[in-house]
């Protein structure tokens, strides 16, 4: 009898040890740096990520789960059609729930006839649209240009002009007298289709007036030449477009005087003035991660040597670090171009090959050229980060425990300088 | 008697643990399933500035019989121009970089994080007729692993025209330089394997204290 009792109170014993460790480790888990890091951010349930100033829904993880594991294609536009769509204006720090409009809007296409395509959309405090992704493979994409009441749709390889409130979509890229129908048909039937796929136009790159825009195009392979790509210039206000050269696909952006910096094959960044096709080579063996913030670039370079500022006008460059940098990627600027946001991975290298990155965030500052940093929380990934406006970042975290995926809205006073 | 059920119990638990394990049938092994078991849905290579996917076009698919390079292909090649960005299809971790462009056989592998649990599964993803970065922080330096890449994270840049007209070429391989393996099949086996043991343990130690009273 004294054993059996002896043996209940050990059995108890070990349930209450087995309790109180679990305990212990659901609140180490849960508390560290977490309630901390959503005690001063607006936290928003779901996956949205920042379109023109707002915040969109996007296919959440648990979904793109669901629609992967489904072979059959009509089950799988049926579980795209039954998402639940929606969006935040996004104005200060508040986020405000907005409905989703639909749009169906018929147009010509470049090449292949009548077309129709689906947008969903809200719109941002200054009364423009902020469309929501297409999660419909149809592959459009959307280019905001300043001071024109339409927007650039790529689509299809061609580019169009879309004003959503008034449901039209036309061609922005008309035949000329150097590509005509004639002289396409007579030549593209010499082509190997297997071997190039002709670009009509994309990747569109506006300039800061909204008046012209740069964009990648291969047609210059039906003249059969060594060349078969080139950057055109569409200007929009006379209809001129021309092309620049060979010169790359990946644009930095535009300066106010008409200057176009492109990042090109030998690893440099070239500005080119679109209205007398002068190229300068900027920065040579540049980083294919840099970012214009004119007059300077931004980059990293190598290993701890943190952010690179270059000064386009007189060629200097300074060097800015922190005792936390590591390895910086994922450089973007804020709408206003005087802070820098990025990615830290401040154990990566060094450590195993199955280590986790313990990624965090960093801001850095033009103006008084300091790094700050935001804690982040443990027990998730980092899935997407971007500036809402000047001030507000949004940021969506992935749990990597339930696999819930929240939205946060940041202030950049959350960012602390470490020292 | 007591004894014995101390011994036993345990005893079968283990075996039924070992059955759990190696209980993968010979249909499951062959089978084929395109997507149909995916744990995530893999991101687009090429991306608009915005990080959206931008569906490009599949010129050559995997398994594909052909006259020139290998037959039948071993991986999906995609159109994409000189001089765009790559991103990866999942995140993962860098493993092997090569930046000799002479034949445009520039590649990256990453060890891809399928479940986005932030480590590395296994599944070994290589890019190939690209160029690598050189100029960032992704060290080739052998002797120092390499570095983590996030799924938004650009890496390297599709090749100019030196053999092949410019395109993607991306492979799974079983390890940095293993063998290539058909795109199918997805699963990790070893989270449903971990939540099954977990289980299985836990009733294990509940009848371990019950035998024990």
């Amino acid at each position: 009898m004294k054993r059996i009792i002896y043996r209940r109170k050990m059995l108890l014993c070990f349930i209450l040890i087995f309790l109180l460790a679990n305990m212990v480790m659901f609140a180490t888990t849960y508390s560290s740096g977490a309630d901390d890091f959503t005690a001063r951010t607006i936290k928003i349930s779901g996956r949205y990520i920042t379109v023109n100033g707002c915040l969109v829904s996007d296919l959440s993880y648990l979904d793109q789960q669901r629609i992967a594991k489904t072979n059959d294609i009509q089950q799988k536009d049926y579980l795209f059609d039954s998402l639940q769509n929606d969006g935040y204006l996004v104005n200060g720090y508040t986020a405000e729930k907005q409905n989703v409009i639909s749009k169906n809007i018929a147009f010509e296409t470049s090449f292949s006839g009548q077309n129709e395509l689906k947008f969903k959309y809200i719109y941002n405090n200054l009364n423009d649209v902020a469309i929501l992704p297409d999660w419909n493979e149809s592959n459009f994409h959307v280019t905001e240009i300043n001071g024109r009441e339409y927007d650039l749709l790529e689509y299809n390889n061609s580019i169009y002009m879309i004003n959503i409130d008034q449901g039209i979509i036309e061609q922005v890229l008309l035949e000329d007298n150097e590509y005509n129908k004639a002289f396409i048909e007579e030549h593209i039937s010499q082509m190997d289709n297997d071997y190039y796929q002709l670009t009509w136009g994309a990747n569109p790159q506006p300039n800061i007036s909204g008046n012209k825009f740069t964009y990648y195009s291969s047609r210059n392979a039906l003249k059969g030449g060594d060349s078969i790509s080139e950057i055109r210039v569409k200007n929009l206000d006379t209809g001129e477009d021309y092309s620049l050269g060979d010169i790359g696909y990946e644009c930095l952006g535009w300066d106010i005087n008409d200057n176009v910096y492109y990042f090109n094959y030998d690893e440099d960044i070239v500005s080119i003035n679109v209205n007398n096709g002068e190229m300068k080579t900027v920065l040579t063996g540049a980083n294919p991660r840099s970012i214009l913030l004119y007059p300077y670039i931004a980059y990293s370079t190598e290993k701890n040597y943190g952010i690179v500022l270059y000064n386009i006008a007189n060629g200097s460059t300074e060097n800015f670090n922190s005792s936390n940098i590591q390895a910086i990627s994922g450089l973007y600027s804020n709408p206003a171009k005087t802070s820098v946001l990025f990615q830290n991975d401040f154990y990566s290298l060094g450590s195993d090959l199955t280590k986790a990155p313990a990624i965090n965030l960093g801001i850095f500052n033009i103006n008084d050229k300091i790094i700050r940093f935001l804690d982040m929380p443990d027990g998730f990934t980092l899935q997407r980060y971007s500036w809402i406006n000047n001030e507000i970042i949004s940021l969506i975290l992935l749990s990597t425990d339930t696999y819930e995926e929240n939205t946060y809205l940041v202030d950049m006073s959350c960012f602390k300088e470490i020292e | 008697m007591s004894n014995k059920i101390n011994f036993i119990f345990p005893l079968l638990m283990i075996c039924c643990l070992s059955i759990q394990i190696s209980a993968v049938s010979d249909d499951q092994r062959f089978s084929e399933s395109y997507g149909s078991t995916a744990l995530a849905q893999a991101m687009s290579p090429s991306r608009y500035e915005d990080y959206t996917n931008n569906y490009i076009r599949v010129t050559g698919k995997c398994n594909m019989p052909r006259n020139i390079g290998t037959s039948p292909h071993v991986g999906v090649d995609m159109t994409m121009s000189a001089g765009t960005k790559v991103y990866p299809i999942f995140a993962g971790r860098i493993t092997n970089i090569n930046y000799d462009l002479s034949g445009q056989l520039g590649s990256v592998t990453v060890n891809a994080d399928i479940n986005s649990d932030g480590t590395p599964d296994g599944y070994y993803i290589k890019y190939t007729h690209i160029a690598p970065y050189s100029s960032s922080y992704i060290s080739a330096d052998s002797a120092n692993p390499l570095s983590w890449l996030s799924i938004n994270e650009d890496f390297a840049l599709i090749d100019i025209e030196r053999v092949w007209a410019p395109h993607l070429h991306y492979q799974w391989l079983t390890a940095t330089n293993g063998f290539s393996k058909k795109w199918a099949d997805f699963t990790n086996m070893s989270v449903h394997i971990n939540m099954e043991m977990i289980l299985i343990l836990s009733v294990t130690t509940v009848g371990m204290m019950m035998s024990y009273i």
